[in-house]
């Protein structure tokens, strides 16, 4: 009951205690509602995508028994087959995929694009992105076969999802019923696909199997699945850890500011408590059982909104699901917000004043007001040199330690940075104030703002201090995924000396060879390096594997050896190896340390002997010399002569490699860049609106600081209403002089969000694997965006705050104390 | 003489849940130039409230307020020309002193002539001749929070008398200070009337001070009970 009545009595307060655990609580369940829902929905696109199949091969040389042998291995619990063939389709090139629809059993049901099963039919299905390429046409196509034309009819469009394609999505895939070619073009079909389904199999398994059809193209599909879900994963845990990091940093804040604030405003009260003899155990309790109860109130409007939000996100984002409810799990996280945190801060800020006698309390009202009795200057102009210095200390420092010691000086230094923002702001508009004296008689408005802003140094600097935190933490994180985007695509553009680099090639040894040949021949290519890739395991942790010659390391890397400094060489010895120093680093790995790695069919043991700045799988990557290790070439990279067009040299090697069922992946020097900069952190469309949410709840914390700021000082404004001041030029002065401060504070935060940037992006890139970037880049125009955003939604809450000023009287104000 | 300043007819009430109280139940009364009045009475007697009418700062339920003849209430019937015609004619002196904290004592003796952008350089001489009649011209370049409560109400005074206004309301001034100071600041007051011919109104509970008014008018109730020349009373 008491309770209540200190909620009432202390209404503003309260209210924006309460708004921003709502806020917060929803933002909490609205995001993990998604996040939970797009992990699920990736495990049901695994499954509509790849369904139970855990391998597929490829029958290029035409072996009539692969099927049955494939049948009668133990090992293979099911099996479906397809024939792929070249073909064309009016004057398209077209990848005719035949098969069995009704048996086709290790796929989920193939569907239509309206998601009904479909079975045999007499015509040919599309995707629809293969019948964009196609165009409209008429009803009939001429499709032509093994040198025989027909005409046919398109039968239905395919759901994209419900089948596993082995083409390009840029290559037109026509399909049909082994019944309907039989029928059609008659003959024998050649079966040159085959799903395998091995049960419940490890990566492993599914290569000791493949092992067994070394005439066959093997893919383990069970290896794609797992590396799509770890990078997915991986991609929602940083989620996940940004919004949860931003979310304490701004709501604990905000959360702690107004327990301070309360407490201040209620020494008095306290101290009457205490003086007619309650403990300060049930004085505290009071207080106590007033945020708890603002807490239930705030999770239970905050988790009903959250899954509201949330729902409609998802909704937004993959129609409509079904309703979701969050997990048991997420509730009582939610709680640790709601409950716990202003729970907490509450009684750490009542526990200050535990050991004060209940008159020193009564005492301490006295001097709640203004208390700047001596100049606090020299306090402000000392704290920001000394933060100042010992953020550059740090950054000195930093450099010097190893990464999980970096990851805390950064921490420190972030403090350090916004710290000596904020006094040096302080100090700045101290030194504006004496402009008051010039501005007294002709600017008498303007001067009292500038005296005003001077004058309460402890409250600008409280407002600063929030203003700093919310922008330079929002500057910091916007340039986090700014930086390591351009830093990654950077890298691997200096990494790669090629100009065309070729991946997925899946086709046999000889025809690779065969190919590989032919470019070396071509008048515009200097040279061809082939390599293979492939994941390797290091003590349980995946690494990338690359297998080259010394020569073509030489020829193709740009790679610095981090200890010599200079271009690193691939050793010419069996076990020797080069490492990336992001594995040295997170291994604790030294040259002349012996590994033994795994490519799970066979164990290795190599010798470390050097230590380059690969970025390659986030330097986590192993680079052994071709003569030891038989895998077949995977990866072939061209450099042209000097002078050739590098576009038309694309087209030229593109053709060269097209043969109308196998296209691998051919990207240019750009392209690749491109991918890297988008693959560098995924996700983060998300987390960007994410921190958009959380600068609004920050901005709310900073506005609360202002009413606060205006609230004690609502007497001054009354006398001045006295002495014949408008209300309208109240409110200007008022106006004035917090727009004064945003703009000192947004100049200040953009100040440090530059300089926090450094340690937000080592600690991001450090914890993430990626290690230390080359260097740091700023994105200009997120900067202005958040800190328009920001400062536009500071004006609007400011205009709403002056307003409430027009509510109180003259006489209830001058008479307050 | 005539009135400067005059009430008719004053009525006020305030409402308090369901109920209503009447504070001020027709109040007549009028104000001459040069002399120092004392509306006193026991708490809740509806002094302040009437001063707070008098003075512009509260809308009474009925009844009109002249100054100088006219109806201000219908001359100066919205916030901007209400205030203005405050900044020209009234100047006031409260118990808690109300100066602004963030200047110093001779930045708000002059805090209402810089806002009225009216600090010329007679009036600031003007202000220099009051610190020192008052006793604070030493301490004119100090914070106001260092002075004491008999000092810092000496500088609401010199803020008042610093204007052109011809009426200086006072509410309770020295309800927060010892009987030394509170006598000297009504001697102060009282002072000031003759030298600069300012009308002085102010509210009190202590009769003490009362009596050093020119007039002491009596209220009760929320009606004005009596209405006696100090002098006068004296010579008789």
């Amino acid at each position: 009951m008491v309770s209540l009545k200190l909620i009432k009595a202390n209404s503003d307060n309260c209210k924006s205690i309460l708004f921003a655990i709502v806020l917060c609580v929803t933002v909490f369940i609205a995001s993990l509602l998604y996040i939970d829902y797009s992990l699920h929905d990736m495990e049901r696109e695994i499954n509509e995508k790849y369904g139970k199949i855990d391998a597929v091969f490829y029958d290029t040389k035409g072996e009539s028994d692969t099927y049955i042998r494939l049948i009668n291995q133990e090992e293979v619990k099911n099996i479906a087959w397809q024939s792929n063939i070249p073909a064309s389709l009016g004057s398209h090139s077209i990848i005719l995929h035949i098969l069995d629809f009704e048996n086709h059993n290790l796929l989920n049901d193939i569907k239509n694009i309206d998601g009904k099963v479909i079975g045999n039919l007499d015509g040919i299905c599309l995707g629809s992105d293969s019948l964009k390429l196609l165009g409209t046409g008429p009803d009939g196509f001429e499709l032509t076969v093994n040198g025989i034309t027909k005409t046919v009819n398109i039968a239905n469009i395919l759901d994209e999802k419900s089948f596993y394609e082995v083409a390009n999505t840029n290559q037109i895939n026509v399909y049909m019923s082994e019944g309907y070619y039989a029928s059609t073009f008659g003959g024998e079909i050649a079966k040159n696909v085959f799903l395998v389904d091995l049960g419940n199999v490890s990566g492993s398994d599914v290569a000791q199997f493949s092992q067994k059809f070394d005439n066959l193209i093997s893919h383990s599909i069970v290896d794609k699945i797992d590396l799509h879900r770890k990078e997915s994963t991986q991609s929602f845990i940083y989620a996940v850890s940004f919004i949860l990091i931003g979310l304490i940093g701004v709501v604990f804040g905000g959360l702690y500011n107004f327990s301070k604030t309360i407490i201040s405003e209620n020494i008095e009260h306290i101290g009457f408590l205490r003086t007619i003899g309650l403990s300060h155990q049930k004085a505290a309790v009071l207080y106590q059982n007033m945020v708890l109860l603002l807490g239930a109130i705030g999770e239970a409007v905050g988790v009903l909104l959250g899954i509201l939000i949330g729902n409609l996100i998802i909704y937004s984002r993959y129609g409509f699901a079904g309703f979701i409810l969050p997990k048991p799990i997420v509730l009582l996280a939610s709680l640790v917000v709601s409950i716990a945190a202003p729970y907490v801060f509450m009684s750490m800020e009542i526990g200050k004043y535990k050991k004060h006698k209940p008159i020193r309390l009564l005492l301490l009202y006295r001097n709640q007001g203004y208390d700047e009795s001596e100049d606090l200057i020299n306090k402000y102009v000392t704290n920001s040199i000394f933060y100042f210095v010992l953020f550059i200390v740090l950054i000195i420092a930093r450099n010097s330690v190893n990464d999980n010691l970096t990851m805390i000086l950064s921490a420190i230094a972030v403090f350090a940075a916004v710290k000596a923002v904020e006094s040096f702001v302080v100090v700045v508009l101290h030194m504006l104030s004496a402009l008051s004296y010039i501005f007294m008689d002709t600017r008498p408005h303007l001067a009292l703002s500038l005296k005003n802003l001077a004058r309460n140094k402890k409250k600008t600097a409280s407002v600063l201090g929030t203003l700093v935190l919310i922008l330079a933490f929002h500057i910091g994180m916007y340039n986090v995924f700014y930086t390591i985007r351009t830093d990654a695509a950077n890298k691997v553009e200096l990494q790669y000396n090629g100009h065309v680099f070729i991946t997925k090639y899946n086709q046999t040894q000889d025809v690779i060879n065969e190919k590989i040949n032919y470019i070396s021949k071509l008048p515009i290519v200097k040279s061809v390096e082939t390599s293979h890739s492939r994941f390797l395991t290091l003590e349980g942790s995946r690494i990338e594997g690359y297998i080259l010659s010394g020569s073509e390391f030489e020829e193709f890397f740009n790679l610095v050896d981090v200890k010599t400094g200079e271009k690193a060489r691939l050793p010419d010895n069996k076990k020797g190896a080069i490492i990336g120093e992001s594995l040295a680093k997170k291994g604790n790995i030294k040259v002349g340390d012996t590994l033994t790695i795994s490519d799970n069919l066979n164990t290795y043991e190599i010798t470390v002997e050097g230590i380059c700045n690969a970025y390659e799988y986030m330097g986590n990557v192993v680079y052994l010399n071709e003569k030891y290790y038989s895998y077949p070439v995977n990866n072939i990279t061209v450099i042209f002569k000097d002078g050739v067009d590098i576009d038309a040299g694309i087209e030229t090697i593109k053709t060269a490699l097209s043969d109308g069922v196998f296209t691998p992946n051919i990207k240019s020097r750009e392209e690749i860049k491109e991918s890297y900069r988008a693959n560098a952190i995924k996700g983060t469309m998300f987390i960007e609106v994410i921190l958009v949410f959380i600068s609004t709840i920050g901005v709310f914390m900073l506005t609360n600081q202002v009413i606060q700021f205006i609230n004690g000082r609502t007497r001054e404004f009354a006398l001045m209403r006295v002495m014949g001041t408008s209300l309208n030029e109240i409110m200007k002065i008022n106006f004035a002089e917090f727009i004064m401060l945003a703009i000192a504070g947004i100049a200040g935060s953009v100040i440090a969000g530059l300089l926090v940037t450094w340690e937000f992006v080592d600690i991001a890139s450090i914890s993430a694997g990626i290690g230390k970037v080359a260097s740091y880049h700023y994105n200009t125009s997120s900067i202005l965006m958040i800190s328009l955003y920001i400062f536009i939604l500071y004006c609007l809450s400011l205009g709403l705050i002056l307003r409430r000023l027009k509510n109180r009287t003259i006489i209830a104000s001058i008479k307050e104390e | 003489m005539s009135a400067i300043l005059k009430a008719e007819n004053i009525k006020k009430s305030y409402k308090s849940g369901d109920s209503t109280q009447q504070v001020l139940k027709g109040v007549n009364i009028e104000f001459e130039r040069g002399r120092l009045y004392c509306i006193t009475g026991a708490s809740g007697s509806g002094k302040s409230t009437l001063l707070y009418i008098l003075s512009g700062l509260e809308e009474a339920d009925e009844g009109e307020i002249y100054f100088n003849g006219q109806r201000i209430n219908e001359k100066y019937n919205n916030d901007k020309a209400m205030s203005e015609f405050r900044r020209k004619n009234f100047a006031f002196i409260f118990q808690f002193f109300n100066l602004l904290p963030v200047l110093t004592v001779e930045e708000n003796i002059l805090l209402p002539l810089s806002l009225a952008k009216a600090a010329t350089d007679e009036k600031r001489k003007l202000m220099n001749e009051l610190m020192k009649k008052i006793g604070i011209y030493d301490k004119r370049n100090k914070a106001v929070n260092l002075l004491s409560g008999g000092e810092q109400q000496r500088v609401s005074i010199a803020r008042a008398m610093v204007l052109d206004c011809p009426i200086i309301f006072a509410d309770e001034p020295t309800g927060n200070l010892d009987h030394q100071n509170s006598l000297q600041i009504y001697s102060l007051l009282k002072q000031m009337t003759r030298d600069y011919n300012k009308t002085v109104i102010s509210v009190t509970h202590d009769m003490e001070m009362a009596s050093m008014a020119d007039s002491i008018l009596a209220l009760k109730d929320g009606i004005l009970i009596r209405s006696l020349s100090v002098m006068s009373e004296k010579s008789n």
